[in-house]
């Protein structure tokens, strides 16, 4: 079992793994800070015990998308930045299309499409990550990949 | 583009001063954290010790403010406090010692949770409130103790609880317990600058008359109060969302007896702290399975949201959020959790919605469709108005169930081809769509694309197919009873095609579609009634046209009727069925005269029927 480690070697380790996360799902850069710090927050104070560096990881993407889907839904309307929110992070202009086109689809699609795509997860570490059966997590990435396909070509190319 | 969405998505990194933010505070909160228990709750901290006479009470009371940080971190302690008929954090001062009745304050002036102990958790009408304000200003609540009397196990047995919020800057929560004799404990707390945990920092103690304090309470009470947790939802006017496509709109009568049976529901208790803090992560993962969303807006200044999400796990979350039209934010100002019995809900609700007079199937309103429906091979598609309808309704009003993925099919149901089955077709101007009830328990629904291609005509492409899983045996039994019908009213044979022929060879068909049609429809009225029978045998000439029509039998045979025309009006009638063996065979000849010229110009002038050049010379001829 592995104690997990100290606030600032995880925020160094995870921060812009976790940011990435709740910034595409969020779109917004300060409800993303939030998101991430409060994920931090919890891991320090609940401490909890990993069985390696995966699961701690794995524990941490779980927390953030939960916070995620928690902010969404309590401010469904809040502001996004879309326009600008993925200046200055050095993105080639061809490339933000995609990731604008990822942020637009609904978070049910977009986190199994970002942990999929973005993370390298496979499938059942997605369904694990989201507690959703693999067959949900296997129907919701063919659905969010069609989307983003269909969104990106029609806005964006 | 797989690449591309990781090439880019991977540019995102958290900018240098705000990992250091991040940082600094998970590191604040390391240093202040406190031990914690197995159960998530923060160990009682040790300043509360020192005010010795209620040890249990501030123990109590410090544990459950504490969990309030845990459960949703700094700054989010007010979602567990109730705001009566408030939208911000109350920011009024009020001092205890500026009413002379009452040693807590005025209660009509601030906002305050009266938990009786019921279940609801303080859930009243302004009115109610109005009126306990009232009560608990006039009481008597005695003088102040100034010594503490023995405390009992039983004193800690808390019958009421009122709490409220005093000030901002910071706040300090105030409580007051009375207890099974009468004990009356006032309690003000505040979070502490160090440890982030609840500290007390004063307190005061009464002795009541609790039977005349219950009696008032109890008395304003019974008078109350709304029949759930949400209120009457007879009151108000909301949206419920089943996710059957209709996006909340039923009718108005339906919506009556959605409010008889939210009201009549059994919604349990609110769920306690700790199961909102397990909720925390396994609660919002239920959400995911969200089935119904019920949603209304209370009050106008400003208006606040409020919502039910209820999943399929029985997991209940009512939130209430305000949209500030300045800032076009959210500000979210309540949250409450429950758990319910998801299959009576569910049963329930669908019981309701489905004999709504709007309802569609998730397939469109098929008494809009003109769809052909194949039961278990036999094709019904001249089905009788009332049929039809009989059909429709019970198509629209079919339990389809939830859509599910393939891989939710065992390779038993995926390899098994053998099956009966109900399939029914339909088509709009550039869609086929297929639906096929399986005998196994599941239903295709089937989307085609179709082009019009130049030199090829109609290309068809799959659009999508989408699996839902139905009770077969249902949809077959309602079919049956509705063509039960059809066959005891209806004719017992389905028209399938007819043509005209030159000769016996040479077919002749109308210029277009539309002449198809009319010529189909003339064969099965308007020729059989030109038909006039005879008993002669005199054939003078050869035979001009043929008409062969086709007709599908109720039991999977058909009958074929073929109309030799002679050029002097003679018709000769050959009818075939097929036999046990599936051959056609003769089984009837008719012999009938008809007006050949009258024939012909309804072919060509109503019909749209190029006859051959010569014959219109003959018909000259005749003229």
């Amino acid at each position: 079992m592995q104690k997990c480690g100290c606030a600032r070697e995880a925020v160094e380790r995870y921060g812009d793994m976790l940011y990435r996360i709740c910034l595409l799902s969020l779109r917004n850069t300060a409800d993303a800070e939030d998101a991430v710090q409060e994920t931090f927050i919890k891991y320090v104070q609940k401490s909890p015990d990993f069985s390696d560096g995966e699961h701690e990881k794995a524990w941490l993407i779980t927390v953030a998308t939960n916070k995620c889907h928690d902010m969404l839904r309590y401010r469904t309307r809040h502001k996004t930045e879309s326009e600008e929110l993925l200046y200055g992070y050095a993105i080639e202009k061809e490339e933000s299309g995609i990731l604008e086109a990822l942020m637009e689809l609904p978070e049910k699609y977009k986190t199994p499409l970002m942990l999929f795509y973005i993370d390298q997860y496979k499938l059942d570490e997605i369904s694990d990550i989201m507690g959703i059966s693999l067959s949900a997590a296997k129907m919701r990435l063919s659905r969010g990949r069609k989307l983003l396909k269909e969104k990106y070509r029609k806005e964006y190319m | 583009m797989d690449k591309k969405l990781k090439n880019a998505a991977d540019k995102i990194r958290m900018p240098e001063d705000m990992k250091q933010r991040i940082i600094s505070a998970a590191e604040l909160a390391e240093k202040n954290h406190v031990n914690t228990d197995n159960d998530g709750y923060i160990d009682v901290v040790s300043s509360a010790e020192r005010v010795d006479p209620r040890r249990n009470i501030i123990r109590t009371i410090s544990a459950i403010a504490a969990c309030a940080v845990l459960v949703g971190g700094i700054g989010t302690t007010g979602f567990l406090l109730h705001r009566q008929n408030s939208t911000q954090m109350s920011g009024n001062e009020v001092s205890g010692t500026e009413c002379r009745s009452c040693p807590f304050g005025d209660f009509s002036e601030f906002d305050y949770s009266f938990d009786a102990g019921d279940g609801k958790n303080g859930r009243y009408s302004a009115e109610t409130y109005t009126k306990l304000s009232d009560f608990l200003n006039k009481f008597n609540w005695g003088e102040e103790l100034t010594e503490y009397e023995t405390r009992t196990e039983e004193q800690d047995a808390k019958v009421y609880h009122i709490k409220w919020t005093r000030g901002d800057t910071p706040p300090v929560d105030c409580d007051i317990y009375i207890s099974v004799d009468g004990f009356v404990t006032y309690q003000e707390s505040m979070m502490g600058f160090e440890s982030g945990a609840m500290e007390t920092i004063g307190s005061k103690c009464y002795k009541i008359d609790l039977d005349a304090f219950d009696r008032g309470v109890q008395e304003i009470l019974a008078q109350a109060d709304a029949p759930t947790p949400f209120g009457d939802f007879s009151e108000f006017e909301y949206s419920l969302d089943a996710q059957d496509g209709k996006f909340g709109e039923y009718s108005a009568e339906t919506y009556a007896k959605l409010s008889d049976f939210l009201n009549k529901f059994n919604w349990g208790e609110e769920l306690g702290m700790s199961e909102a803090e397990n909720d925390d992560e396994t609660g919002l993962q239920d959400l995911v399975y969200e089935k119904y969303t019920i949603t209304w807006t209370k009050g106008d200044t400003p208006p606040v949201n409020c919502n039910i999400y209820v999943s399929k796990t029985g997991y209940v979350l009512y939130n209430e959020d305000i949209e500030y039209l300045e800032t076009d934010e959210d500000h979210f100002i309540e949250s409450r959790s429950y758990r319910i019995d998801f299959n009576a809900f569910d049963s329930g609700i669908q019981a309701i919605i489905a004999e709504d007079a709007n309802y569609v199937s998730p397939f469109g309103d098929f008494s809009k469709l003109d769809y052909i429906l194949n039961a278990n091979d036999a094709k019904y598609s001249e089905l009788s108005d009332d049929v039809r309808a009989n059909l429709s309704d019970f198509l629209n009003n079919f339990n389809w169930g939830e859509e599910i993925s393939d891989d939710q099919l065992s390779e038993e149901e995926k390899n098994r081809s053998q099956m009966n089955l109900h399939s029914l077709e339909w088509r709009s101007e550039d869609k086929l769509y297929g639906l096929a009830v399986m005998e196994i328990g599941y239903a295709v629904y089937n989307v085609q694309k179709v082009t019009y291609v130049k030199g090829y005509g109609e290309v068809i492409e799959p659009e999508s197919v989408q699996l839902y899983r139905v009770d077969y045996e249902a949809f077959d039994k309602g079919i049956t009873e509705i063509l039960a019908k059809y066959k005891a009213e209806a004719p017992t044979e389905a028209f399938e095609y007819a043509e005209l022929l030159f000769g016996q060879h040479e077919r002749l068909t109308p210029t277009d579609e539309e002449g198809m049609a009319k010529f189909e429809d003339f064969v099965r009225n308007d020729f059989i009634k030109m038909l006039e029978p005879t008993s002669s045998d005199d054939i003078v000439r050869g035979v001009t046209y043929s008409i062969l029509t086709s007709y599908r039998l109720d039991d999977n045979k058909r009958r074929q009727a073929n109309y030799f025309i002679f050029r002097d009006g003679f018709v000769e009638c050959n009818e075939y069925k097929t036999d046990e063996k599936g051959e056609m065979l003769l089984t009837n000849t008719e012999k009938y005269k008809i007006d050949v010229d009258k024939l012909e110009s309804v072919l060509k002038d109503e019909i749209g029927v190029e006859l051959p050049e010569y014959r219109e010379i003959n018909i000259n001829k005749v003229d």
